[in-house]
């Protein structure tokens, strides 16, 4: 049908048809349009079916809004708080943005919970569909692993007190225990090695499985084609079919507009705040996983002594397992969940069982000391969310120490210092010389040249130097002596750089530098 | 859209298809229309703060300039030849704050009001220096010379040291520091 509208089509058709036109005949996206759209979907749309879509929909949702933070975010113990601040308190709509990220993975966490109940009580996994069901599990602990990995970045307090007890956790490990923990954390405790990791983990490595892994699972729910309502054939379905488009799209498309509308009024009304920043000497601070978290936060005080390896590996390794194999223990065709009556009591006994665990823990949280501490924090948090933004400074200058040493350099060697700064030539090489744009670094230049032909050349200079804006270096024979003797130092650590770096911290060459490079340009 | 149809064709049959055909049509770009608003709703509610996020830093740099000390004002009351004074500039880097040190003149005008002179060669940039045994300034680069005001005597530069805002507030003397433009006959700001 779309061959003919494009034959019929008067040949000065608009000039987007023609343009889609020209594509197409490239690279056939028309067909590729109508085979994703013209999906058959048996027994016909449904509001039941729109959790897979709503999941990749908050997906697309988190990699927008994650490229964004990255545009500001630095992973260094040092500045990452700062940098977060900044996208929190200064950047215009960066606390919006940082919400929606936030909120999102909550959103994640509980739409694939409805995703996997859908699925499991419509027994939509059956009927050669076990690289599907499991791609699926994969997924699922990939989208926890983003949770736990970008909670720590924000690096305030409760990131990093509840990285400590989650890599702690996986200590608790028999015999690899204590080298997983030393593994995930880059060393023995919590510091810019660990941030580096899983900021790694959050932005490159996981993202690329789930970007993998949600391609693979697209490609087999279509080659296993959607399962149909509960009384559906799922190997030959035999309901009538309804395509994808336009009616599931519609309704996938209001799940999304329902999951935008949740999300930023939330991220506008209520935004995620940011605690203060970690201080790892701070033993009163009571450490709380994200919500999605609680239930195996919970579930880990249970477990006490030689035993706490049942409740730790034993059991939730069971459950996973039970997880991923879920279509060859329940393998019948079957799907109705009232003819499946066991794989229905262990998904509920699991479900309800992490309910209540939650709850407790929420609500243990709620009385006696706990309860005041975690209010504090909570206080503590907020008004350090209220506080205008400190910008990230320096390491305390040590202008009046490096002064004191400065008089004990050797006096050939300030007098050479002198010269290089009268004469201007830290404007082009820099304050120590250590180059700029404008000009290359001195730095182990006298041994790079012999002594005579340096000052030859500093007479001299020649016509690349003279092209660059070298000057020549009019000295007397004892300042030429000097200045050699302080190029000599460049770049040599001890009490003359230390000198150096007081008079002009870093950040001066870089302004420098820049603005030189602004002049001539 | 059925009207013309009916207008163009005379036949009962083909009209009645015709407008079933019409009517499919109409349900279609309805549907994609449809699909289209959501689609720009969306994009909205994400795509404006993540413009403004990511222009933030564009419209923040043209913010006012800072005051930042360079000393006791009375120190310079006997100020006859300029002097070299290294003020700590602080300066707004993203999210961090960077302490450079910078150093400016403080001289008199040609009518003795106190007047604080850049140190950046307005030709490309390098830093000029007070050679008070030839009352002058001299750029080490390209041999600019400048007089004790500041204004030029000769040499490529197209103009005098520049002047930066300056202000005694509270019996301190501050100076506003910008940079700018290189080799123009005008001083105009570096944004």
């Amino acid at each position: 049908m779309n061959d003919e509208t494009v034959k019929t089509a008067p040949s000065g058709g608009r000039l987007a048809s023609r343009v889609l036109d020209w594509f197409d005949q490239r690279t056939g996206v028309k067909s590729l349009a109508g085979k994703v759209l013209d999906e058959p979907v048996p027994g016909g749309a449904r509001w039941a079916y729109v959790f897979g879509s709503g999941l990749l929909f908050i997906l697309i949702l988190q990699v927008v809004t994650g490229v964004a933070l990255a545009l500001y975010y630095t992973p260094t113990a040092e500045t990452a708080h700062t940098s977060v601040a900044y996208i929190t308190k200064q950047v215009a709509g960066g606390s919006f943005l940082r919400s929606l990220h936030s909120y999102g993975s909550s959103a994640m966490i509980i739409v694939l919970g409805l995703h996997f109940l859908q699925t499991f009580l419509y027994g939509s996994f059956k009927g050669r569909r076990e690289l599907l069901w499991i791609s699926g599990a994969l997924l699922s602990f990939l989208i926890l692993g983003m949770g736990f990995t970008g909670y720590l970045l924000p690096w305030d307090q409760k990131a990093y007190f509840a990285t400590t007890v989650g890599t702690n956790v996986a200590g608790q490990v028999p015999v690899i225990g204590s080298l997983l923990t030393r593994i995930l954390r880059g060393g023995d405790t919590i510091g810019t090695l660990t941030l580096s990791r899983f900021y790694v983990a959050h932005v490159f490595l996981i993202p690329a499985s789930i970007l993998m892994f949600v391609a693979a699972h697209i490609l087999l729910f279509r080659k296993a084609g959607p399962a149909g309502p509960i009384h559906e054939d799922p190997v030959s379905p035999k309901l009538a079919p309804e395509p994808f488009y336009p009616r599931q799209v519609l309704f996938d498309m209001g799940f999304a507009l329902l999951i935008v509308a949740a999300l930023a009024a939330l991220s506008y009304l209520r935004p995620v705040t940011l605690g203060p920043i970690a201080n790892p000497a701070d033993s009163h601070f009571l450490p709380r996983p994200e919500w999605y978290y609680l239930p195996m936060f919970e579930w880990l005080k249970f477990w006490e002594g030689p035993v706490v390896v049942v409740g730790v590996v034993v059991i939730p390794g069971l459950v996973a397992a039970a997880l991923f194999l879920m279509p060859f223990l329940d393998r019948r065709l079957e799907r109705r969940i009232w003819r499946r009556p066991i794989p229905a009591l262990a998904v509920s006994i699991v479900v309800f069982g992490m309910i209540y665990l939650g709850a407790k823990s929420h609500m243990d949280d709620r009385e006696g000391p706990t309860a005041q501490q975690l209010t504090q924090q909570q206080e503590e948090e907020k008004a350090y969310s209220a506080t205008p933004f400190e910008p990230y400074t320096n390491a305390p200058e040590t202008s009046s120490a490096g002064a004191a040493i400065a008089q004990t350099v050797d006096p050939l060697v300030s007098k050479g210092k002198g010269i290089f700064a009268d004469r201007g030539c830290s404007a082009c090489h820099g304050d120590n010389g250590t180059g700029t744009p404008l000009a290359p670094s001195l730095v182990g230049i006298t041994k790079k040249l012999p002594q005579d032909r340096l000052v030859a050349l500093l007479h001299n200079p020649n016509a690349r130097m003279k092209a660059g804006g070298m000057p020549i270096v009019d000295a007397s024979p004892d300042e030429m002596t000097a200045l050699l003797a302080y190029l000599g130092t460049l770049g040599k650590g001890g009490s003359n750089s230390s000198a150096s770096l007081s008079s002009s911290p870093e950040g001066a060459t870089d302004a420098q530098a820049s603005l030189l490079a602004k002049n001539v340009r | 859209m059925t009207q013309e149809c009916k207008s163009v064709v005379e036949n009962d049959a083909c009209t009645a298809c015709l407008k079933k055909e019409a009517v499919q049509v109409s349900r279609r770009a309805f549907f994609a229309s449809l699909l289209g608003v959501c689609s720009g709703a969306i994009a909205t509610v994400i795509g404006m703060p993540m413009f403004r996020y990511v222009l933030y830093p564009v419209q923040a740099a043209t913010k006012s300039a800072k005051w930042t000390e360079i000393g006791d004002a009375r120190e310079f009351e006997g100020v006859s030849e300029p002097v070299t004074r290294t003020i700590a500039l602080t300066q707004r880097d993203g999210w961090r704050e960077v302490v450079s040190h910078q150093a400016v003149f403080v001289s008199r005008s040609t009518e003795g009001h106190l007047q604080v002179l850049s140190p950046i060669c307005p030709h490309l940039g390098c830093s000029v220096s007070w050679h008070s045994n030839q009352n002058k300034f001299v750029c080490p680069c390209h041999g600019g010379q400048f007089s004790a005001d500041g204004s030029r005597i000769s040499g490529p530069p197209p103009r005098g040291l520049d002047k930066l805002e300056a202000q005694i507030k509270d019996g301190k003397l501050e100076v506003q520091f910008q940079y700018f433009q290189s080799n123009l006959p005008d001083r105009q700001l570096l944004s």
